[in-house]
C-alpha cells in the first residue's frame, strides 16, 4: 500500500507515457490503479491483430484505431474520474519540444526503437525531466532511472544499431538463413515490385562484367505480352541458376566455400505444376488484396511446416502470379512489410530457394516472417511486471528519493536465486556527448566524403539527429527548417554534393564542426581527423561506391562476425568513464550497489540481458550483465569477460554502430 | 494429448457424456472447424472471431453440464478434431508469443484448465496474463461481494454501482474477463472453496488459492495431491507491497535448452504443511525475511480466526508477541523478522497495484511454465517485496533437513 506521502505524490503528479504497445498498456493500468490522475500518453501507431495477445486494452474491434485512444478509453472505465490525454502522434512531432517536455513531473518510455529512445532522451536531457526508460524481450526485461546530473543518461552507454551485412554476402556469399531473407527481401521483393529508380544489388555478381548488365536488365522487366508464367520461369532461371553460375565463374571466392548448386525451373517443378498453380484457385481467391494468398491457393495450411524445395518453388510462383494477377498496380511501389502476407510468401519462398542452392537449412515462413520483420518476442507477463517496476521507480522519482533509485533486471534464469535483481543506477558518462559536453572524433577523407554522407551517415545515423544544423566556426553549412530562404535552401542544397575539404568553409583534418538539433536541444563539436587509406572497414571489395549502402537495415541477428562499418567514417570519442568503483581491486563495491545484489556467488554472473535497446529486442545484440553493473560483480568475472570480448573484435578500435562496443573496447581507448 | 486422454478430460470436467466416439475422425483437412465456431463465439463472414455478442449467456456453459446435449456433443466433437495443429486464428493471435515458448507449448496452453479462487488485485493481474496467454479455460471462484477494498487494485471491475447489482466478485471478474481472448472460455464456479471434494480438483491442470486460511491452503493442496493426475498447485499473498508465491508441482518432468541443446530435468515438490514444517533453524541463513514474517502473520489470522488480510496496526503488539513465541519455539533471536516488516504487513491491508502487476506477472510465468513443461519453474517460494526491490527464489523443502 502506498504512504501518505506517496499518495500526495502520486496525485500532485502530471506524467508523460511515451509508447501504448506491451509495455504502455500495462503501464497505463497500473499508474491508474495506483492513483495516478494526469497522464498524457504518446504513441502513433494503430492496433493489429499481433498485439491483441498481450496489449490487454484492444479488442479484436480496435484493429486500425489509435493505440493511445483505445487505451484511454479502456482504462478510463475502470477509473473514470482521472485524466487521460491522449496523442496519436509520432513523439518525434515538432509539437512535442522541450517545452512541452517539461510540463511533466515524469517521462515514461514504453518504446519499441532505439531511434525515438534516444529523442526523448535528449528532451528530457533538455527540460530536466526525469526519464525512466524501459524495455522487454521475451523473459527479459529492464527498467532504468535516467536523472540529468544524478545518473547516466540513456545513450552514456553507446546502443547496438541496427544491424546490416556487407554486400557480398548477401549478393554472393550467404551463409546464414538470415543472408538470404536480406536478399529475398531486400535485393528481389525491391527488384520485382519496389522502385524501379532505386538503387538495386541484385546483379552486383554479374554486372562486374559489363556485357551481362544488359543480360540483367532484360530479366526483370515483364516484356508486353509476356504470360506470367514464362515471365516467373525467367526471373526463377536467372536469379537462382543464372547468377549462381556467375558466381561459381569467380573460383578465388569458392577456395574455402561450399560451391552453391545452381537452380533451374526445369530441374525442381514440371511446367504442368506451375501452370496448376493459376488454375487451382480461379473460385478461391479474394478480391480483397489484403487477403490474396499464395498458400491458401496452394492448399498449405500450417505456417509452422518448412516446405520442400519443390512447395516454396510453387509458392514463389503462385505469389509473383498473384501479385501480378490480383496486385499489379502496386507494382513499382510496394516495400517489404511483414503484415503483406503475399509479400511474406514470396520472400519465403525466395529465401528457401536460396537456401536450397547455397546448402543453408530451410525454414518455415512463421520463421522467415520473424525475421524478415524482425519481429519481436513479447508476452503478457513481463510487461506487466516491467510496468510494475516502472511505477514504482516513478513513485520514487515523484518524492525525489534519490538514494532508492533502482535499475532493475527482470531475468529468465535466477541469479543468485533472483529473478528481480535490482541494481544502483550508474554515474553520467562523463565523456558521452549527450550528456556532457565532450567533442566527438571523426576519422574521414574529407576530399572523398560529402557533406550530403556526413549528414546522413554520421549525423541522422549514427547521432540521431532529426532536424541538424552544421556549423564550421561562424559559418552554417546547412541547416534544415521551414522558414528559410529560397537562396539559403538553394545554397545548402549544393553543399549537401559538395565533399568536405571543397566546401564554402573548407573542412580539412584539424577542424571542428558544431551539430545541433534545433528539436532536441542537442549541440555537440566534431574534430574531424583527415584519413586518406582505404575506406575503412568495408567488409568486401565492391565494384562502385554506391554499393556501399548498408543491406538488411532495421535488423539483426545476435551471431555476426563478419558485419563492418560500411560508411567510410569512423566516429569515436565516446567513452566509458573509468569511473566509480569498477576498479577496486577486490570488486567489492563500497556503493550502496553492493547491498542491493550480493555477492555471494559467481556462478550466474555469465547472464545475459537486453539492453534497453528493446521492447522488444529491436537492437538485438545482448549485453553481457556484468557489463552493465560493473560495480556488484566481482573482478574475475569482469576480467573473463573482458578477454573474451577482446578476442572478438578485431583492429578497428571504434564503431558506434557496434553491438559489441562495450566496456573493454572503451577502456583500451584511454 | 491423445485422443482418449482428452475424451477422459472432458467427461472429467463435469460431462458424463458417452456420445463421441473415439474413432470418429476429423473432418478432411480444409474442412477442420474454425476455433470458436463450436464454442458459440460470433464470427465475421471471414471465419475471424469478432467480438462475443451479448446474448451469450453469462454462465459456465461449456464445462459444466447444461440441458443442452447437442452442445455437450459439440464440446466435445471440438476437443476431438482440436487437431495437433494450431487454427490460423490462434498462430496469428499468438504469433508474437510462440516466437518464445514455442507451437507446442502453445498447443498445451490451450488444453490446459485452471481454477482461480480469492479474486483481489493480484489474482486480477493473473487472471489477464493467463487469458492472454491462451488457456483452455479458466474457472473463478469467489462468492464475496464487491467492496471499495476490493476494487482498488482490481481493474477488472468498473466502479459503476449499477453493475453490481447482487453479482459476486468471480461473477464481475468474469464478464471483463471473457472479452480480453475470446478462444478462452472463462466461467464462475460458486461455494466455499474449502468443501470441494477431489473429484471437483480434478477438473483443473492448475490451482491457484489466494486470500485463503492457513488451513485451506493445506486441505486443498493434500486434496489435490491425493489426485491420480498431477496439479499443479500455487498460493499467492500480497500483504503492503510485498508478495508470496507459494508452489507445489509434486514430481514434475520439464525439458529445458542447455547450450543447443534441450535436456530433461526433473524436480520433488514438499506440499504447503511440510514446507512450512521444516523447522526454521534448518534453513539458510540469507532466507528472505518475508519468508518467516508471512508465517507470522498467518498463524496470528488463525489463530485470531480471522479472514486472511483482516488485520490492522491495531494487532501489532499481539503480532509482536506471538513472533516472540514463536522464535522461541524455534530458538532464534527475534532479529530474524524485523517489526518494521510486520507493522507493514499487519497495517497495509490495501494491495499495492505496482506489486499486484508484478507478483500476478511471475505466477502468470510459472503456470506458464508448468503447463508447458518448458524452462525452470522456481521451487518452491518466490518473494518480492517493493521497499529493497528484490525478487527472490527460495527452496524450502526437507531436503534442507538431511544436509
Amino acid at each position: 500500500m502506498a504512504s501518505e506521502q506517496q499518495l500526495s505524490a502520486i496525485k500532485g503528479a502530471k506524467v508523460l507515457m511515451v509508447g501504448a504497445g506491451g509495455i504502455g498498456c500495462e503501464l497505463l493500468k497500473t499508474l491508474a490503479l495506483s492513483g495516478f490522475q494526469d497522464i498524457h500518453i504518446i504513441d502513433m501507431d494503430t492496433i493489429e491483430v499481433s498485439n491483441l495477445n498481450r496489449q490487454f486494452l484492444f479488442r479484436k474491434s480496435h484493429v486500425g484505431l489509435s493505440k493511445a485512444k483505445v487505451a484511454r478509453d479502456a482504462v478510463l472505465r475502470f477509473r473514470p474520474h482521472i485524466s487521460i490525454t491522449p496523442y496519436h502522434a509520432n513523439v518525434k512531432d515538432s509539437d512535442f519540444n522541450v517545452d512541452f517536455f517539461k510540463q511533466f513531473n515524469v517521462v515514461l518510455n514504453g518504446l519499441d526503437n532505439l531511434d525515438a529512445r534516444r529523442h526523448v532522451n535528449r528532451l528530457c536531457l533538455a527540460g530536466g525531466v526525469p526519464l525512466i526508460e524501459s524495455g522487454t524481450t521475451g523473459f527479459l526485461g529492464q527498467v532504468t532511472v535516467h536523472i540529468k546530473g544524478k545518473t547516466e543518461c540513456y545513450e552514456c552507454q553507446p546502443k547496438p544499431a541496427p544491424k546490416s551485412y556487407p554486400v557480398c554476402t548477401i549478393t554472393s556469399t550467404p551463409s546464414k538463413f538470415v543472408h538470404c531473407i536480406v536478399w529475398a527481401k531486400d535485393l528481389l521483393f525491391a527488384k520485382l515490385f519496389g522502385d524501379k529508380n532505386q538503387d538495386n544489388d541484385l546483379n552486383v555478381r554479374s554486372s562486374d562484367a559489363t556485357s551481362s548488365s544488359e543480360h540483367a536488365e532484360d530479366v526483370f522487366e515483364r516484356k508486353k505480352d509476356e504470360v506470367i508464367e514464362q515471365y516467373g520461369r525467367k526471373i526463377y532461371d536467372h536469379v537462382f541458376g543464372y547468377n549462381i553460375e556467375v558466381a561459381l565463374s569467380n573460383e578465388e571466392t569458392w577456395k574455402n566455400r561450399a560451391r552453391p548448386k545452381p537452380l533451374y525451373i526445369r530441374d525442381v517443378l514440371p511446367i504442368e505444376l506451375i501452370q496448376q498453380n493459376g488454375n487451382a484457385d480461379k473460385s478461391f481467391v479474394a478480391d480483397d488484396s489484403s487477403s490474396v494468398s499464395a498458400m491458401a491457393s496452394l492448399g498449405l495450411k500450417n505456417p509452422q511446416d518448412i516446405w520442400s524445395l519443390r512447395e516454396n518453388s510453387r509458392v514463389f510462383f503462385e505469389a509473383l502470379r498473384l501479385f501480378f494477377v490480383k496486385r499489379e498496380k502496386e507494382i513499382g511501389n510496394l516495400s517489404f512489410d511483414k503484415d503483406d502476407q503475399l509479400a511474406v510468401e514470396f520472400v519465403t519462398a525466395a529465401a528457401n530457394i536460396r537456401a536450397a542452392s547455397f546448402g543453408i537449412p530451410l525454414h518455415s515462413l512463421f520463421e522467415a516472417k520473424g525475421i524478415a520483420g524482425n519481429i519481436v518476442h513479447a508476452v503478457a507477463t513481463t510487461n506487466a511486471i516491467i510496468a510494475g517496476l516502472i511505477v514504482i521507480e516513478a513513485i520514487k522519482v515523484l518524492q525525489d528519493d534519490a538514494n532508492n533509485y533502482r535499475m532493475t533486471y527482470c531475468l529468465e534464469h535466477p541469479s543468485r536465486k533472483m529473478l528481480l535483481m535490482p541494481v544502483e543506477p550508474f554515474e553520467p558518462n562523463k565523456s558521452c556527448y549527450v550528456c556532457s559536453e565532450t567533442p566527438l572524433l571523426l576519422e574521414v577523407n574529407t576530399s572523398r566524403s560529402k557533406l550530403s554522407d556526413f549528414i546522413e551517415k554520421i549525423v541522422k545515423a549514427k547521432l540521431g539527429m532529426s532536424f541538424p544544423l552544421v556549423m564550421h566556426g561562424s559559418a552554417l553549412l546547412y541547416e534544415v527548417g521551414d522558414d528559410l530562404e529560397e537562396d539559403m535552401v538553394a545554397n545548402y542544397e549544393a553543399n549537401l554534393e559538395k565533399v568536405l575539404s571543397q566546401l564554402p568553409s573548407p573542412v580539412s583534418g584539424g577542424t571542428i564542426l558544431t551539430v545541433e538539433d534545433l528539436q532536441q536541444e542537442l549541440s555537440c563539436n566534431i574534430n574531424i581527423k583527415h584519413s586518406d587509406g582505404e575506406v575503412a572497414g568495408v567488409g568486401c571489395q565492391v565494384p562502385d561506391a554506391r554499393t556501399e549502402k548498408p543491406l538488411g537495415e532495421g535488423w539483426q541477428l545476435e551471431d555476426f562476425d563478419e558485419e563492418k562499418e560500411p560508411d567510410g567514417m569512423v566516429l569515436s570519442g565516446w567513452t566509458k568513464e573509468k569511473d566509480k568503483t569498477t576498479s577496486t581491486e577486490n570488486g567489492a563495491s563500497t556503493s550502496n550497489a553492493s547491498e542491493a545484489v550480493s555477492l555471494e556467488t559467481k556462478e550466474d554472473s555469465d547472464i545475459e540481458i537486453v539492453p534497453t535497446g528493446i521492447e522488444s529486442v529491436t537492437t538485438g545484440k545482448k549485453r553481457k550483465l556484468p557489463e552493465m553493473s560493473d560495480a556488484t560483480i566481482p573482478d574475475s568475472s569482469k576480467n573473463e569477460l573482458h578477454e573474451i570480448d577482446d578476442d572478438d573484435d578485431g583492429d578497428d578500435l571504434f564503431m558506434l554502430d557496434d553491438g559489441d562496443s562495450d566496456g573493454s573496447k572503451k577502456k583500451r581507448l584511454q | 494429448m491423445s485422443l482418449e486422454s482428452r475424451i477422459l478430460y472432458s467427461k472429467a470436467a463435469g460431462d458424463n457424456v458417452k456420445q463421441v466416439l473415439p474413432g470418429k475422425s476429423p473432418e478432411p483437412s480444409g474442412g477442420r472447424p474454425r476455433a470458436g465456431s463450436l464454442r458459440g463465439d460470433a464470427e465475421s463472414d471471414n471465419g475471424l472471431v469478432t467480438s462475443k455478442p451479448s446474448w451469450v449467456p453469462q454462465s459456465c456453459r461449456y464445462l459444466l453440464a447444461s440441458d443442452d446435449n447437442d452442445e455437450r456433443v459439440s464440446e466435445l466433437l471440438k476437443l476431438v478434431m482440436d487437431g495437433e495443429e494450431l487454427t490460423e486464428q490462434e498462430t496469428a493471435l499468438y504469433d508474437r508469443q510462440i516466437r518464445v515458448w514455442g507451437a507446442d507449448a502453445q498447443r498445451r496452453l490451450s488444453k490446459a484448465h485452471i481454477l482461480v479462487s480469492g479474486l483481489k488485485g493480484t489474482v486480477a493481474e493473473f487472471c489477464k496474463n493467463i487469458v492472454l496467454a491462451g488457456v483452455g479455460s479458466l474457472t473463478l471462484i469467489d462468492d464475496r461481494p464487491v467492496t471499495e477494498e476490493s476494487l482498488s487494485a482490481n481493474f477488472l471491475i468498473a466502479p459503476d454501482e449499477n453493475v453490481f447489482s447482487g453479482k459476486s466478485l468471480a461473477e464481475l471478474c468474469c464478464d471483463s474477463l471473457k472479452d480480453f481472448n475470446p478462444m478462452v472460455r472463462v466461467s464462475v464456479e460458486k461455494g466455499d472453496l474449502s468443501s470441494f471434494g477431489g473429484d471437483f480438483y480434478n477438473k483443473f491442470d492448475v490451482v491457484v488459492v489466494s486470500c485463503c486460511s492457513l488451513t485451506a491452503k493445506k486441505s486443498i493442496n493434500e486434496k489435490c495431491r491425493k489426485l491420480s493426475k498431477r496439479v499443479a498447485f500455487y498460493t499467492v499473498d500480497c500483504r503492503d507491497s510485498c508478495g508470496e508465491i507459494f508452489v507445489d508441482l509434486q514430481n514434475f518432468t520439464y525439458s529445458k535448452k542447455k547450450l543447443d541443446e534441450t535436456v530433461e530435468c526433473q524436480l520433488q515438490y514438499p506440499s504447503f504443511e511440510d514446507a512450512i514444517a521444516v523447522p526454521w533453524k534448518s534453513l539458510p541463513k540469507r532466507m528472505s525475511k518475508l519468508y518467516f514474517a508471512m508465517r507470522v502473520v498467518e498463524m496470528f489470522e488463525e489463530a485470531e480466526g480471522r479472514n486472511p488480510g483482516q488485520t490492522s496496526i491495531d494487532d501489532l503488539p499481539k503480532v509482536l508477541k506471538l513472533r516472540k513465541e514463536i522464535l522461541e519455539k524455534h530458538s532464534l533471536n527475534e532479529s530474524l523478522i524485523p517489526a518494521s516488516l510486520l507493522e507493514r504487513l499487519v497495517a497495509g491491508t490495501r494491495e499495492f497495484p505496482p506489486v499486484c502487476a508484478i507478483i500476478g506477472g511471475i505466477l502468470g510465468q510459472e503456470v506458464i511454465k508448468a503447463i508447458s513443461g518448458k524452462g525452470d519453474p522456481f521451487k518452491n517460494f518466490f518473494f518480492f517485496d517493493a521497499v529493497d526491490g528484490k525478487g527472490v527464489m527460495e527452496d524450502i523443502s526437507s531436503d534442507l533437513i538431511r544436509n
